[in-house]
């Protein structure tokens, strides 16, 4: 790094403007004698510089590409999608798209995750006709139970939602590219244990590329369109060598999936808050509570991010089932709280197993989020846990953190507390270059240890829990 | 295109955001058939293609790059700005507006203005009672700490004001003063010279440092701690100062020029580089008192009584030309009011012109030369600026600023006065008549000279019989030492005194007689004025059973008799007396709503002390100057009052003679409903005189009144007079609306530092030229951050602050590795968490980076942006694209002036938009604003580059304008100084050549080389100071782009 400094310095060193101007004749005069007149005010020498010499002319207005990620949160019930213009750098500007009144009374920036097939022939967002179809996003997830028609529906629901995505992109912003080429790439999110499959890795893949290509006719979808567009997607997909890129269809290199989990920490990895080591992350959803843990450290050769996943779970509980244990009673609680306690417990052992010793005994930063996490039964139960476990081991306890909320996103209408819903979009619209690096769990063994990062940056300070847990 | 030859170091920037520069790292990635390089940003690294970034040109001006589209954003406005603001000594920046824990008063802020334009280094606040003189003073330092860095204040005040000092400055601007005596003074000034100590912050009093009689003689009897100082002080102060900031309060107890309080200031005058007088008292202008202060201030300016009265009436022409101006039209006879013409300016100012002091005046020469036209003198702003000019063609009247209660709109509180007169009980009337007689015998048998000895018993008496009684029956035994009857005339009369020898004989009378007065218990049983008082505080606490009630009585023992017999009916008091040692302790008491209801108070204790949370004053007693009663009353009718009215209860007995000066004298002038306006120098000595009269002279009744009235009318007459004279005060004193305007308009233009600015600019430096350096934020949305230097950072930064004695004021630059917790915020007090540390526009991180930055040269930034701003957050401004340029003007004479100049024009068709207007269109963006994506857009680029080219010519011409202006401005100034510092001369060398005579007489060799020694010393001194007067008579001036770009306003709604 030091050649960078100095470079710098020079560069500064460079940009140095002249101090002040004293006139030129004005050093020449001797200072009169003391008279009793006094003397008359010198009149001040405008401030000529010499002649300058003619400019270059002026480059011309260099028109720049514009490089915009779509990052596509695929959710169970709703789907969020955030735009971002790399023009300006890697934190510069991103838009949360807004659905307008397909999207959810609560919120505009969700559209739920259902479409309408009138069983003949076309599929739309919106309900006028036909059967609704939601949970689209598990059939294609469930290898054995996967049908045909699942993998059409959600592929034609992406490509509705891209449609709309890019209608409103360009009814809002469209002026301001209006002279530019665009240079398109999408990033779609998965559930991070499926993330170590890599038929599934591949399958998501060839629904995004077909539905990223769909998105691109305005001719209402069929199936049959679908259908085409898959197949081609699967080809383009498996061939070894740099294919031909069909019409509509993006470049390989440009679509991608990317965990959810390291998704939705990405904003924290690219802000000030970040620390290197270990991270726990706890996501309770609506029906799932989804738990992660990874090692973040950056490398220090190219500079890349890197995640090393070494736990990722999924359990079915979260909003509802406190819900109805409350209906249910005390038992249902009791039930719950050792389900949840457990989960964490078991997770955390996990951790410290694989290979993690002493970075696991000076604790790691937990975020806790989701629509769960305002819930405070589960709050209390997690304090509960980071209580028994600095009291009977070794572990100093988690860091309890919060996703940040980012400067650069634009989503006006969105409230603080639901913010947390757009962190998995938001991180998905980073470029999978900038991302960096995901190494799943089951590669991890594989591996020899990380290194330990050389700045001194992974001391951990315990604030008091409380802090954090906000409103 | 072909790839650019990235090799590894090339300088890039992003051209849809140039403010973003990098290096190349030599590293580059394929994606998808594309090529992306790495660059290194100073906050990290990142991937960029080809086609997004582009090498740094060599030569680059602002306006190619609005040519060329190279927008910056919102971000490099600011950090443009901030950079300006922070390391520069703007003129119109008031950098103590919004750093301190006080709360917003705009005339609070005239003194350091006056301050920063007086050419005395100097100046004297004669403020109202009440205004927050203290505040004014504190303003003032902090003003200087931040464009000068400062250390080595002192304050200098009344023993019974040194808590109040230390509290305020701790509390309100984050300066922890000690109290020192003389010997820990002079320790510490030792210690400066030496250099093992680099902050000065002394709080010390009158009465502990001032020398004795002889202290600079041969004089066996002057080995006191005072006295030592003094001979100190007087050595060094031909040297380099000791003091950058001497501040006097209370100033007018130095009036008296042979007083040793008056030559402790004078002494330390000389060792204090800059001076702040504060003077409540009135100030009748003609006075030989306004002088003597003057004269401390600035003695070479200000070195004869009757230079005052010039610069008054060279004034007069001046000050009718700047009403007229402002004003704007002129009086005539046969017409009326009319506009105001250039020929009555003229006119006017030829007058001016030909009082000998302003003969050779250049800015005056200049303004009838260039004079304004009929045309311009019809613009309202115009008139404004040509006011302040005329304000400022006499310097002189910098170096006074007064604010009156009336001119404060906040201060209106209505006084509803009840006077309460008593009938004497049968027991009282007894001894009253014996004692008054008594006295009177006595004081007639010892001549009538010692007025205010004979003051004292009456005195007593018209506060509570009982407790006079009881304190003579009580010291009986005892012997009164001569200070408590020092002090008590003190409380009385205001008077510092060397004790008396005749105290002893009357106290003897006195008590020898006690039991011949009258019977004690008789006197308490009917106390005819405590019943009173019992049934008024009843009554009051009933229906107002939270608040606080303030009693004063000038006689110690009735406060003691009063706490008893109130404890006795139950009623829960506290008393303040002069030497209570913990004065802020009894008052946090008072203050706190489960404490006692009454505040029983001296005169003494209450110096000084704010009282404005109660709203309801009972005068158990009169003091029979009315400044006294005045000063009472400020207590709680004093900035901070919220109630709109305030009640004060006067209680005196009937048919005495305080019931006739009661209703002949205050009640006549209306003493109490109206504030006195300043009259102290001609009331006291018109009071001492009745005093002595009612005194002294068996008078009837009718004699005695005839005798009030008198008083009274001649009171009547100087307070009339002082109305006139005070009308006249504006010719000296500045005017201060347009002052006021200004500062008001600081405010709303936000031309402040905020924490989220230092934030950024510490951040981007350490970025750019430490990286290693980490600030880790700890929590989102907060402006807390956990930090540690990089190592070499670390090792720099030791260097600096070691090398500027700021170890003590930070932790970041020690050794350990652990982070430490900083905040930044702007605000040098408010804060109670002592583990995080404060980074405000003082911290040694911030002068630091200043410092280091100031090195590289000013072009750091992006300067050219392309933003947005939403019309609702400058409503009246029309919606649109404006142009604007902004250039940082900065000229070196004898002071050094920075203005950053803004000039706004519509993008398409419309008038410039100047100074105030233009500042806050800019600096509301770079704070409310928001980023114009792709802004080239939007907008034809050969109609902004010819309105940019508009606005720079017009700075271009504003710019001339200005500095010839300061031009003369400057000449005048050196003119003043030189002047100043000969006179100086000449009077030290006078000085110092009898000192010297007086050696050589007394045959001392060694005293003689050393007095040479110093004549040397100051001549060489003085030389250098001439020829920096002379060096600064040349105006250097230069002019930099600092930023400029397109503002669209939009409504966003």
């Amino acid at each position: 790094m030091g050649v960078f400094d100095f470079l710098f310095k020079w560069i500064r060193s460079k940009k140095t403007e002249p101090k002040f101007e004293t006139p030129p004749e004005a050093k020449a005069e001797p200072k009169p004698e003391k008279k009793p007149a006094p003397k008359p005010t010198p009149k001040p020498k405008p401030n000529l510089k010499p002649k300058p010499k003619p400019k270059p002319k002026p480059k011309p207005k260099v028109e720049v590409d514009a490089e915009l990620v779509v990052g596509f949160d695929f959710g169970t019930a709703f789907s969020k999608v955030v735009i971002r213009d790399y023009s300006h750098g890697i934190v510069g500007k991103s838009y949360a798209v807004s659905f307008g009144s397909l999207g959810s009374s609560m919120n505009e920036y969700l559209i739920p995750a259902r479409i309408f097939y009138d069983g003949g022939n076309s599929i739309s967002l919106s309900s006028n006709s036909g059967e609704e179809i939601s949970n689209l996003k598990l059939g294609p997830l469930n290898h054995q139970s996967c049908s045909e028609e699942d993998d059409q529906f959600a592929t034609g629901y992406i490509a509705l939602v891209l449609r709309e995505t890019r209608r409103w992109f360009f009814a809002k912003y469209g002026d301001s590219y209006k002279n530019r080429k665009i240079i398109w790439s999408l990033n779609i999110g998965l559930p991070s244990r499926s993330y170590e499959d890599e038929e599934l890795c591949s399958k998501f893949r060839s629904l995004a590329i077909a539905g990223w290509a769909l998105s691109n006719e305005s001719e209402p979808l069929t199936i049959e369109n679908i259908n085409q567009k898959l197949n081609i997607a699967r080809n383009f997909l498996s061939q070894s060598q740099q294919p031909r890129i069909p019409n509509g269809f993006l470049h390989r290199g440009d679509i991608n999936v990317v965990p959810e989990i390291i998704a939705e920490v990405v904003g924290y990895a690219k802000s000030d808050l970040r620390v290197d080591g270990l991270h726990m992350v706890l996501d309770i959803g609506a029906s799932t509570t989804d738990l992660a843990s990874f090692i973040i450290h950056q490398d220090n050769d190219n500079l890349d991010d890197n995640y090393e996943i070494l736990t990722a779970e999924v359990k079915n509980f979260g909003v509802i089932s406190f819900d109805n244990a409350k209906n249910e009673g005390h038992g249902s609680f009791e039930n719950l709280r050792r389900n949840f306690y457990t989960f964490i417990g078991d997770t955390n052992r996990e951790m410290r197993d694989i290979r993690c010793g002493n970075d696991w005994m000076r604790g790691f930063p937990l975020f806790l989020c989701g629509g769960g996490a305002k819930i405070k039964f589960y709050r209390d139960t997690v304090k509960t846990i980071n209580r028994n476990l600095k009291s009977t081991t070794s572990f100093s306890g988690f860091n309890f953190k919060q996703i940040p909320k980012p400067g650069d996103l634009e989503a006006h209408a969105i409230s603080i507390d639901s913010y947390h819903r757009l962190a998995v979009a938001y991180g998905l619209s980073f470029r999978k270059l900038d991302i960096g690096r995901i190494v799943p769990k089951s590669v991890i063994s594989d591996m020899p240890p990380p290194p330990p990062p050389p700045k001194t940056r992974t001391r951990y300070y315990q604030d008091k829990e409380d802090h954090y847990w906000g409103t | 295109m072909p790839p650019l030859p990235l090799s590894p170091g090339t300088l890039v920037r992003l051209i849809a955001n140039p403010g973003r520069t990098g290096v190349t790292t030599g590293r580059s990635r394929e994606r998808a058939d594309r090529i992306y390089w790495q660059v290194m940003f100073p906050d990290g690294s990142e991937w960029a293609l080809e086609s997004q970034i582009e090498e740094i040109p060599d030569t680059e001006d602002p306006i190619d790059q609005l040519e060329t589209g190279r927008l910056g954003r919102i971000i490099d406005l600011r950090r443009n700005l901030t950079f300006i603001r922070l390391n520069g000594q703007l003129a119109n920046l008031i950098y103590s507006m919004d750093t301190t824990n006080t709360d917003f008063y705009p005339h609070q802020f005239k003194p350091v203005l006056d301050f920063l334009n007086s050419p005395s280094n100097g100046i004297l606040i004669a403020d109202e009672v009440g205004l927050g003189k203290t505040i004014e003073a504190g303003l003032i330092w902090t003003e200087l700490r931040s464009r000068f860095d400062f250390r080595r204040l002192m304050v200098l005040c009344p023993a019974m004001l040194r808590e109040k000092w230390q509290f305020e400055l701790k509390n309100k601007f984050g300066i922890s003063g000690e109290i020192l005596d003389a010997k820990e003074a002079l320790k510490q000034f030792k210690e400066s010279i030496s250099g093992q100590r680099n902050e000065l912050s002394i709080i010390a009093s009158f009465q502990g440092l001032r020398p004795r009689r002889g202290w600079n003689e041969d004089d066996s009897d002057n080995n006191d701690n005072a006295s030592k100082l003094a001979r100190f002080i007087d050595e060094v102060a031909y040297e380099n100062p000791l003091l950058d900031l001497l501040i006097i309060d209370e100033a007018h107890y130095l009036r008296n020029p042979e007083s040793m309080t008056s030559k402790l200031g004078r002494l330390l005058r000389q060792v204090a580089e800059n001076i702040t007088l504060l003077s409540a008292t009135p100030i009748q202008l003609r006075s030989r008192d306004l002088y003597q202060l003057l004269n401390l201030v600035d003695q070479s300016t200000f070195n004869e009584p009757t230079s005052f009265d010039e610069i008054l009436q060279a004034n007069r022409p001046l000050i009718m030309a700047r009403d007229m101006v402002l004003r704007g039209w002129v009086s005539n006879e046969a017409e009326g009011r009319q506009q105001i013409s250039q020929q009555d300016l003229l006119s006017t100012l030829r007058d001016a012109q030909s009082h000998s002091l302003l003969q050779d005046n250049r800015q005056l020469k200049h303004l009838l030369e260039n004079p304004p036209t009929d045309d311009e003198l019809t613009n309202n702003e115009y008139r404004a600026y040509l006011a302040n000019r005329l304000e400022n063609v006499n310097l002189l009247g910098h170096a006074v600023t007064r604010t009156r209660k009336r001119d404060v709109v906040s201060l209106r509180v209505r006084r509803d006065v009840i006077p309460e007169e008593i009938p004497l009980s049968e027991p009282e009337e007894k001894f009253y008549e014996k004692v008054t007689n008594l006295v009177r015998e006595f004081s007639l048998s010892h001549g009538v000279h010692e007025g205010f000895l004979l003051v004292t018993p009456q005195r007593q008496m018209s506060s509570c019989m009982a407790a006079s009684l009881e304190q003579w029956e009580k010291t009986r035994k005892e012997i009164i030492s001569e200070n408590a009857y020092d002090e008590q005339a003190y409380e009385d009369l205001g008077i510092i005194k060397t004790p008396s020898k005749t105290f002893g004989p009357l106290t003897s009378m006195l008590i020898n007689e006690a039991s011949n007065m009258g019977d004690l218990n008789e006197l308490t049983t009917h106390d005819s004025k405590f019943n009173r008082l019992r049934n008024i505080l009843r009554d009051y606490l009933n229906r107002n059973p939270n608040e606080k009630i303030v009693l004063f009585a000038y006689f110690r023992p009735t406060l003691r008799y009063l706490k008893k017999r109130l404890n006795e009916e139950g009623i829960e008091s506290i008393t303040l007396m002069g030497g209570d040692a913990n004065k802020g302790e009894i008052l946090r008491n008072f203050q706190d709503p489960s404490g006692p209801k009454v505040l029983l108070s001296s005169e003494v204790a209450s110096e000084g002390i704010d009282l404005q949370f109660s709203k309801f004053l009972i005068n158990y007693d009169l003091p029979w100057n009315p400044m006294k009663v005045e000063q009472r009353i400020g207590r709680i009718d004093r900035l901070g009052q919220d109630s709109p009215n305030i009640k004060i209860w006067n209680l005196f007995y009937q048919n005495t003679i305080d019931s006739r000066i009661y209703t002949r004298l205050y009640d006549r002038l209306r003493l109490f409903e109206n504030t006195l306006g300043d009259l102290e120098e001609v009331l006291g000595d018109e009071i001492q005189k009745l005093t002595s009269d009612l005194l002294t002279h068996h008078l009837t009744s009718e004699q005695e009144i005839e005798r009030i009235e008198q008083s009274a009318q001649a009171i009547a007459n100087l307070r009339n007079r002082e109305e006139v004279l005070e009308g006249e005060a504006g010719n000296l004193i500045a005017h201060g609306d347009y002052i006021l305007n200004q500062v008001k308009a600081s405010r709303e233009l936000e031309r402040c530092i905020t924490g989220e600015d230092i934030w950024v600019y510490i951040k981007d430096f350490f970025d750019e030229n430490y990286t290693g350096s980490e600030f880790i934020r700890v929590t989102d949305g907060e402006l807390l951050f956990d930090v540690r230097l990089s190592e070499e950072a670390k090792i720099k930064f030791e260097e600096f602050v070691q090398s500027n004695g700021m170890l003590s004021q930070t932790n970041l630059a020690s050794t350990h590795t652990r982070a430490i917790r900083c905040r930044f915020a702007n605000k040098v007090a408010g804060f109670t968490d002592k583990t995080v540390e404060v980074i405000n526009q003082f911290h040694p991180l911030v002068r630091f980076s200043s410092h280091k930055i100031k090195e590289f040269g000013p072009s750091y930034y992006h300067k050219t942006v392309g933003v947005k701003l939403p019309s609702s957050e400058l409503p009246g401004f029309p919606i649109g694209v404006y142009v604007f340029f902004v250039d940082l003007w900065s000229l070196q004479g004898v002071r050094s002036i920075e203005r950053l100049n803004f000039v706004v024009k519509p993008y398409n068709h419309g008038n410039f938009i100047l100074e105030d207007k233009a500042e806050q269109l800019v600096t509301t963006t770079a704070r409310k604003g928001i980023d114009w994506i792709g802004a080239e857009n939007f907008v034809d680029i050969d109609s902004i580059m010819s309105t940019a080219n508009d606005c720079i010519s017009k700075s271009e011409e504003m710019y001339n304008k200005y500095v010839q202006e300061i031009a003369d401005e400057n000449n005048d100034r050196a003119d003043l100084q030189e002047k100043s510092i000969k006179n100086h001369l000449a009077r030290s060398l006078d000085s110092l050549n009898n000192v010297l005579q007086g050696h050589r007489t007394r045959g001392r060799e060694a005293l003689v080389r050393a007095t040479e020694g110093r004549i040397t010393a100051l001549i060489n001194r003085v030389d250098r100071q001439i020829l920096r007067i002379n060096d600064g008579r040349e105006l250097k001036h230069h002019k930099l782009t600092s930023c400029l770009g397109i503002i669209s306003l939009e409504d966003f709604s």
